[in-house]
């Protein structure tokens, strides 16, 4: 399992440089985004400049920086040892990642978590969910599963990795995407229910602005195509191994993954109105040409499979037995 | 110890059509001009659209890094 995510995930991981450097553009627009930049919005509001220490403009830049440097870091070494084995052949690059990997998690879960506060819990400075970080963190692997089920469907179709990405792999892959679909509702009911069972103003705000202006219909959205449907249409066993069906969840998971990060920023601007068009498409398609030029560079450039991984024979022999 | 001698391996190195590499420069291009023309026009609606897409793509990427490791 953790064979056939390295395959596709590796190839996957190139986009993250170049959106690195969207990530540097976005602090070109940071003042237009963020209430708690203004020192004015400050001096009317005295709890949330009680909050300066950590919402600052200085501190909100530094963490950006050290969060995706530390990212590409990572990447760099992570994905550079792979390439590296693919050419050298030596098993101790293996060895090497288990410890840069052990490294990343702990960096991840940390650095994720406020990267989540940051962008956008902070865009409602005055709104805290301690569960905010999970909530992001549980879409964000129900959509990596529906990008690695895809490029496995692809990778599939079109012959090019024969006998290294079967069926089998592709099984497991949805049923871990079945699994974070699961995983998503449970964190976005249990944050809403403690915030609806403790009524405290300060935290039902949140849903009170996704509940009205014509946002309430979305939040049923999400909970509908976001959870119910994909958890139903990937419950039997023959839909899971079935390419046409996969496809049409993961696009849904994908579109509703975009829905939901819409649904978060969104009704903190514009009056609270529901509005989308030809800007949100737009620069939608500009990262999208990002992805598949970074996709398709990485792909053209680098074998598919990590075919001198010492774990590599077990990855092949893979069977879902149930 | 796996065996992997009944199986039949290959891989290919994958090439993308002009098509594929078209639509993605085509793609990018319509972004740029958005951007730039929306930063002057409607700066509000262009950054928090911006947020919003980096956002979604920085977690496929994170998401894709994250399943590297070993």
């Amino acid at each position: 399992m953790v064979g056939v995510c390295q395959k596709t995930g590796r190839s996957n991981d190139l986009l993250y440089s170049l959106d690195f450097l969207g990530g540097l553009v976005l602090l070109a627009g940071f003042k237009n985004l963020y209430t708690w930049a203004d020192p004015q919005f400050l001096a009317e509001n005295p709890l949330i400049a009680a909050k300066a220490g950590y919402l600052n403009t200085s501190s909100f830049i530094m963490r950006l920086i050290i969060f995706c440097g530390g990212w590409v870091l990572f990447k760099w070494f992570i994905i550079g040892n792979s390439i590296k084995q693919d050419q050298t052949g030596d098993a101790n690059l293996t060895h090497k990642n288990v410890g840069l990997s052990i490294g990343f998690i702990l960096f991840f879960s940390l650095s994720f978590s406020l990267f989540s506060i940051d962008l956008i819990m902070s865009l409602m400075p005055g709104w805290y969910s301690t569960i905010f970080g999970i909530y992001c963190f549980s879409g964000m692997f129900q959509a990596t599963f529906a990008v690695l089920a895809l490029m496995i469907i692809f990778l599939r179709s079109q012959g090019l990795v024969k006998g290294y990405l079967t069926e089998e792999h592709q099984h497991d892959v949805v049923k871990f995407m079945k699994g974070f679909t699961v995983f998503w509702a449970y964190i976005a009911f249990s944050q809403f229910m403690l915030i609806w069972y403790a009524n405290i103003p300060e935290e039902t705000e949140y849903y009170i602005m996704r509940s009205q202006n014509g946002w309430l219909g979305i939040s049923f959205g999400l909970l509908i195509f976001r959870f119910i449907i994909p958890f139903l249409a990937l419950l039997p066993r023959a839909w899971k191994r079935n390419n046409a069906h996969v496809t049409a969840v993961a696009f849904l998971i994908l579109i509703m993954q975009y829905v939901d990060i819409y649904w978060m920023v969104y009704p903190n601007f514009f009056d609270g109105q529901v509005i989308f068009g030809f800007w949100e498409i737009g620069i939608f398609a500009g990262f999208t040409g990002i992805f598949l030029l970074g996709l398709f560079t990485f792909m053209q450039k680098f074998s598919l499979v990590p075919l001198r991984d010492p774990r590599i024979a077990e990855t092949i022999s893979h069977h879902v037995t149930y | 110890m796996a065996s992997t001698n009944h199986i039949d391996l290959h891989v290919s190195q994958f090439k993308p059509s002009s098509n594929q590499k078209t639509l993605a420069i085509v793609l990018l291009a319509i972004g740029l001009i958005t951007f730039a023309i929306g930063v002057m026009k409607s700066p509000e609606r262009v950054w928090t659209s911006y947020l919003v897409a980096f956002f979604y793509f920085s977690c496929l990427g994170l998401g894709g890094l994250f399943f590297c490791g070993r």
